[in-house]
C-alpha cells in the first residue's frame, strides 16, 4: 500500500515536473517561463515529501518547508528581475535579451 | 484503495492546471490555472498526510506567491496580445518529445532503480501513521536538529527581501 | 624514565638550530653574542649527547618508537618513527658526543667571525639531520636525515660564499651527494616494490632473491659512495675542505661521510643477500682506500692531506664491510671519528695559529703550540695504527676480516688484503710525512704562531685520550673478548660468519699491521727526520711525472669535467636551442591557435536564445541521468 502511493506520487511529480519543462520550453515571455519554473519546483518539493512519507522521517517535510521559503525569495527576486526588464524594455519577449551573447 | 482513487483526482486536477498554465495565451489565465494546480496539490499533501505542509502550501503559493505573480502581470499591463503564441512544427514536436522523455525517465527509471526498503520491512514499522502532518513534531524538528539551516534561511529571506527592493527601485539605474 | 626523554634528545637541536637561525637572523643583537650562542649550541648538544648516554647505560631491548602517521596511501601508510638499537644508539653516541666537543671547539675557533649564529644554527641542523638519519626506523625517514646532513653539509662548505671557490664546492659536493641520493631513491623504492613496507625491522624478515638483493644493494651502495666518498664519486670531499675546519672534522671526517658505511651496516641482511654486490663493495672500497692514500702523500695542503686520508680511511671501512663484517666497519667508524676529528680540529688550531694551509710554510710548530703539536702526533700514531692506540685495534680486526674471508675460499679477498696492506704503509707514511714538515724541524712561516686558547685544546686533549683509549672496546680475541662485537652490535647486526683463524696466523696477522705502520712511519722519520721540506722536493724531483699526476689529484676532476659536464652543456645547448625554438615557441602557439578555433566553433552554440539554452539544458542532463542509471 505505502509502496502504491509513493510510486502513484512520483508519477505524478514526474508529469508536473516534465509538464514545467514543456513550458520552460514552449513560453516564449519571461513571466510564463517563470511560472513553469514554479511548477517544476513544486514537483521537486511533492518528490521529498512522498518518500519523507514512505520512510516517516522529517527530512524530507523540513526540506519542503525550506523550498517553499526559497521558492518564495526566488520569486520575489525573480520578479524583480522581470519588472526591471521590463522597464528596460517595454517588452517581456526574449528577442531582446541578448547582451551576453557572442 | 481509496487514498489512491483520491490521489488520482487531485492529481488529475493539479496536472490539468499545470497544463493549462502552459497552454493558455492569456496570462492571468495561466496564472490562475496554476493556482489551481497549487491547490489540488495542496490536497495532495492532505492526502500523503501532510496537513501542516498543505496548509503552508496554500497560504504561500497560492495566497503569496502567485498573486504577487499576478500583481506583476497587472504592473507591467500584460495582454494577450503580447504573448506569441506557441510554436508550431519542429519546435512543439521537440519539445514535447522531450518532456515526455523526462517524464519517462523520471517517473519510471528512477522507480526501478532507487533501492527502496523491503515492504514487509516497511509495514512492520511500529505505526502506519504518518508523524509529521502536524506542527508539534515539525517544530519540534525545526528547533532542534535543523535549528542552523532555519536560521540560514531567515538570512536567505532576508537578502531576498533587499534584493528585490534594490532590483526595483528607480532610482540610480543599476 | 630515560626514553621519554627520547625526543628530547632529536629534538632539541632542531629547536636550538630554529632559535639560532631565527633569533640571528632577525635580531642584528643576538648575532653579535657569539659566545652565547656557541655555549648554547653546545651545551644543546652536550645534553643530547647525556640523554643517549644514560639510554646507553640502562639499555635492555631494541626499542620502536612510532611518533605518528607521516603518509597514509593504502597500501602504503609511513609511520614516522625511531629505532633505538645497538647500532643506531652506537652512531648517535658517536654523532652527539663527537658533536659536542666540536661544537665547543667552534667557539674557540669562530670567535672573530660576524656570521657565526649561521655557522652554529647550521651545525645544530645537521647534529639533528644526523640523528633523524641513524635513528631513523623507515627508509623514508633515513632519506629525510640523509638529505638534511646532505644540505647542511652544502650550507657549511659554502659558509665563506663570498669567495666564488667556496660556493662552487659546495655546489660539487651538492651535485655529487644527489647522484647518490638517487640511487638511495631508487633503492628504496624497488625494496618496496617488492615488500610492500619501508620499515627497516619488517624488512629484515623478509628473504631477498640473489639477483633482486644484488640490484638493490648496489644501488644502496651508489648512495653510499656519494656520501661516503667513494670512486666514482668522491671527488667532492677534498675540495669541502672550502668550509670551516671544524665542519671538516664534524660533518667530512667523523660522522656525514660514515653515513654510507652506517647505511650498509644497517641494510647488512640485504648485503648479506648479495655476495657480489659485497665483493663490489670491498673491491671499490680498497681502490678508493689505495687511490686516495696515493694522492695523499703528494699534496701540500694540510687539510687536503688529511681529506683523501679520510676517503682512504672510508674505504678501509668499505672494505670491512664488504668482506661481510659490518660491525668491524662501525668499529673503524668509532675510532677514527675520534682520531680524525682530533687530526682535524689540530689542522684547525694550526690553520687559526699560522693563516696558512700550506704545509710547506709551516714546521716546528710543536714549539710553539706544545698542545697541539703533542695531540696530534698522537692522532698521527692512531691513524697509523701503532698499538695499543685506537687504530691498530680498529684495522687489525678490519685486515684480519678480509683476510679471513679470503681463506674462506675467495680467493679475490687476499687481493684486496694486500691492497689494504698497501694502504695502511701509504697511511702511516703520509700522515709521518704531514707531522714532520708541520710540528717538526724548523719554522719556515712568516707569522707568529701561538697555541690556540684552552676552549679549542680542552676537545683536542678528551679526543687525544678518546684516540688512545677507544680501541679497547674491541680488542682482538687472541688479546680477550671483543666487547663491542659479543655484547653489542651483533644484536641488530648480524656479520657474515667467517671462518676462525687459527692463533698463529692471527698472530701474524698483528705482527704484519704493526710492521707495516712502524716501517710507514719509519720511512718517514727517515726522508723528514732533517731538513724536511728539502727531503721532500728531493722525493718530488726524483718522482718526476708521477709526482705533478698525484699531487693534481690523477685529474679525475678534469675528466669528470670532459666526460660528463662538456657532454651535458653540449645537450643543453641542444635543448637551448632545438628544443627551446621548435617546441618552446611553437607548440605553444599551435595549442592557443587550436583553443582559439575551438572555442570560436562552441560559441556558435551561445545563441543568445533562452529555449535554446533550456534545450541543452534538458537534453544534457536527460543525458545524464541515462548514464547514471543504466550505463
Amino acid at each position: 500500500m505505502k509502496v502504491e502511493l509513493l510510486y502513484a506520487t512520483l508519477t505524478l511529480a514526474a508529469g508536473l515536473f516534465s509538464l514545467g519543462l514543456l513550458g520552460l520550453l514552449l513560453r516564449r515571455n519571461i513571466l510564463l517561463a517563470f511560472l513553469s519554473i514554479e511548477l517544476m519546483l513544486n514537483a521537486a518539493n511533492l518528490n521529498f515529501l512522498a518518500f519523507s512519507r514512505y520512510h516517516n522521517e522529517p527530512t524530507g517535510a523540513i526540506f519542503v518547508l525550506f523550498g517553499i521559503c526559497l521558492a518564495a525569495v526566488e520569486a520575489v527576486i525573480g520578479l524583480g528581475l522581470v519588472v526591471r526588464v521590463f522597464r528596460m524594455h517595454q517588452d517581456l519577449g526574449y528577442t531582446n535579451l541578448t547582451a551576453l551573447r557572442w | 484503495m481509496v487514498t489512491l482513487v483520491a490521489l488520482g483526482v487531485f492529481g488529475a486536477i493539479a496536472l490539468l492546471g499545470g497544463a493549462l498554465a502552459v497552454i493558455l495565451r492569456d496570462p492571468v489565465y495561466a496564472v490562475l490555472s496554476l493556482v489551481k494546480t497549487m491547490i489540488g496539490l495542496a490536497a495532495v499533501y492532505f492526502i500523503l498526510g501532510a496537513e501542516y505542509i498543505g496548509a503552508i502550501q496554500v497560504i504561500v503559493y497560492a495566497g503569496a506567491i502567485l498573486v504577487t505573480f499576478l500583481f506583476v502581470v497587472m504592473l507591467v499591463n500584460l495582454s494577450p496580445q503580447d504573448i506569441p503564441p506557441l510554436p508550431r512544427g519542429l519546435s512543439l514536436y521537440g519539445s514535447v518529445f522531450l518532456s515526455v522523455a523526462w517524464m519517462f525517465i523520471l517517473s519510471l527509471a528512477l522507480r526501478s532503480v532507487l533501492e527502496l526498503p523491503d515492504p514487509a520491512e516497511v509495514s512492520s514499522m511500529p505505526t502506519n501513521e504518518y508523524l509529521f502532518g502536524t506542527l508539534p513534531p515539525i517544530g519540534k524538528a525545526l528547533f532542534t536538529a535543523y535549528a542552523f539551516p532555519f536560521e540560514l534561511l531567515s538570512i536567505t529571506l532576508i537578502v531576498g527581501i533587499v534584493g528585490a527592493s534594490l532590483l526595483v527601485q528607480k532610482r540610480n539605474e543599476i | 624514565m630515560v626514553t621519554q626523554l627520547l625526543p628530547l634528545a632529536i629534538g632539541l637541536p632542531a629547536l636550538s638550530a630554529a632559535i639560532i637561525g631565527i633569533g640571528g637572523l632577525w635580531f642584528a643583537g643576538l648575532r653579535s653574542q657569539r659566545n652565547f650562542l656557541g655555549a648554547v649550541a653546545t651545551a644543546i648538544v652536550a645534553i643530547s649527547f647525556g640523554i643517549f648516554l644514560s639510554t646507553f647505560l640502562s639499555y635492555t631491548a631494541p626499542l620502536q618508537v612510532r611518533a605518528w602517521d607521516w603518509l597514509a596511501i593504502e597500501p602504503m601508510r609511513l609511520s614516522l618513527g625511531f629505532q633505538i638499537d645497538t647500532l643506531s644508539l652506537w652512531m648517535a653516541l658517536v654523532v652527539t658526543g663527537i658533536g659536542a666537543l666540536i661544537h665547543l671547539y667552534s667557539i674557540g675557533y669562530m670567535a672573530e667571525e660576524a656570521g657565526s649564529w649561521r655557522y652554529f644554527a647550521f651545525l645544530n641542523l645537521f647534529i639533528f639531520s644526523m640523528l633523524v638519519l641513524v635513528l631513523a626506523d623507515s627508509l623514508p625517514l633515513l632519506f629525510l636525515g640523509w638529505e638534511g646532513v646532505g644540505a647542511c653539509s652544502y650550507f657549511l662548505i659554502g659558509y665563506w660564499f663570498a669567495e666564488e671557490k667556496n660556493a662552487q664546492a659546495a655546489q660539487k659536493a651538492f651535485i655529487m651527494n644527489r647522484i647518490g641520493d638517487l640511487g638511495l631513491l631508487a633503492g628504496m623504492i624497488w625494496l618496496f616494490a617488492e615488500t610492500g613496507t619501508f620499515d627497516i625491522s619488517l624488512l629484515r624478515g623478509y628473504i631477498f632473491p640473489a639477483d633482486i638483493a644484488t640490484g638493490i644493494a648496489l644501488l644502496l651502495f651508489l648512495a653510499a659512495t656519494g656520501k661516503s666518498a667513494q670512486i666514482p664519486l668522491y671527488t667532492w670531499l677534498p675540495d669541502a675542505m672550502a668550509g670551516p675546519t671544524p665542519v671538516s672534522a664534524l660533518i667530512h671526517a667523523a660522522t656525514m661521510v660514515t653515513a654510507g658505511v652506517y647505511l650498509v651496516a644497517r641494510m647488512d641482511f640485504l648485503f648479506t643477500a648479495a655476495p657480489e654486490a659485497l665483493l663490489v663493495v670491498s673491491g671499490i672500497g680498497v681502490a678508493t682506500s689505495l687511490i686516495a692514500g696515493l694522492i695523499a702523500t703528494r699534496q701540500y695542503d694540510i687539510k687536503r692531506i688529511l681529506a683523501y686520508s679520510t676517503v682512504s680511511q672510508l674505504g678501509f671501512m668499505f672494505a670491512a664491510a664488504g668482506a661481510g663484517a659490518y660491525i668491524t666497519a662501525i668499529f673503524h667508524v668509532f675510532t677514527h671519528a675520534f682520531f680524525k676529528a682530533l687530526l682535524f680540529l689540530g689542522s684547525g688550531s694550526v690553520i687559526h695559529a699560522t693563516g696558512t694551509q700550506d704545509i710547506r710554510e709551516m714546521g716546528g710548530l710543536r714549539r710553539s703550540m706544545p698542545v697541539t703539536g703533542w695531540t696530534f702526533w698522537i692522532g698521527t700514531l692512531a691513524i697509523a695504527g701503532i698499538p695499543p692506540l685506537a687504530g691498530f685495534f680498529s684495522k687489525d680486526e678490519i685486515l684480519a676480516a678480509v683476510y679471513a674471508r679470503g681463506s674462506a675460499g675467495e680467493s679475490l679477498y687476499f687481493m684486496f688484503w694486500g691492497g689494504l696492506l698497501l694502504v695502511a704503509f701509504l697511511t702511516a707514511f703520509y700522515m709521518g710525512r704531514l707531522t714532520w714538515l708541520t710540528f717538526e724541524g724548523e719554522y719556515r712561516g712568516q707569522s707568529k704562531p701561538h697555541e690556540s686558547p684552552a676552549v679549542m685544546t680542552l676537545p683536542l686533549a678528551v679526543l687525544a685520550v678518546g684516540s688512545v683509549v677507544s680501541g679497547l672496546v674491541s680488542v682482538p680475541p687472541l688479546l680477550g673478548s671483543s666487547w663491542l662485537r659479543e655484547r653489542w652490535l651483533i644484536q641488530s647486526t648480524k656479520p657474515i660468519p667467517l671462518p676462525p683463524l687459527t692463533h698463529d696466523t692471527e698472530i701474524i696477522l698483528i705482527i704484519a699491521s704493526v710492521l707495516i705502520a712502524i716501517a710507514g712511519i719509519g720511512t718517514a722519520w727517515l726522508l723528514f727526520r732533517q731538513s724536511a721540506l728539502s727531503a721532500d722536493e728531493q722525493v718530488s724531483t726524483k718522482l718526476g711525472p708521477l709526482h705533478s699526476l698525484l699531487n693534481e689529484q690523477l685529474g679525475i676532476d678534469q675528466l669528470y669535467e670532459k666526460l660528463f659536464v662538456q657532454p651535458y652543456y653540449v645537450v643543453a645547448d641542444f635543448a637551448k636551442d632545438v628544443w627551446g625554438i621548435w617546441i618552446g615557441r611553437w607548440a605553444p602557439k599551435l595549442i592557443t591557435v587550436a583553443l582559439e578555433s575551438a572555442a570560436r566553433l562552441l560559441t556558435r552554440l551561445q545563441v543568445g536564445y533562452l529555449p535554446a539554452y533550456v534545450l541543452y539544458f534538458a537534453t544534457a542532463g536527460l543525458l545524464l541521468l541515462i548514464w547514471i542509471l543504466w550505463l
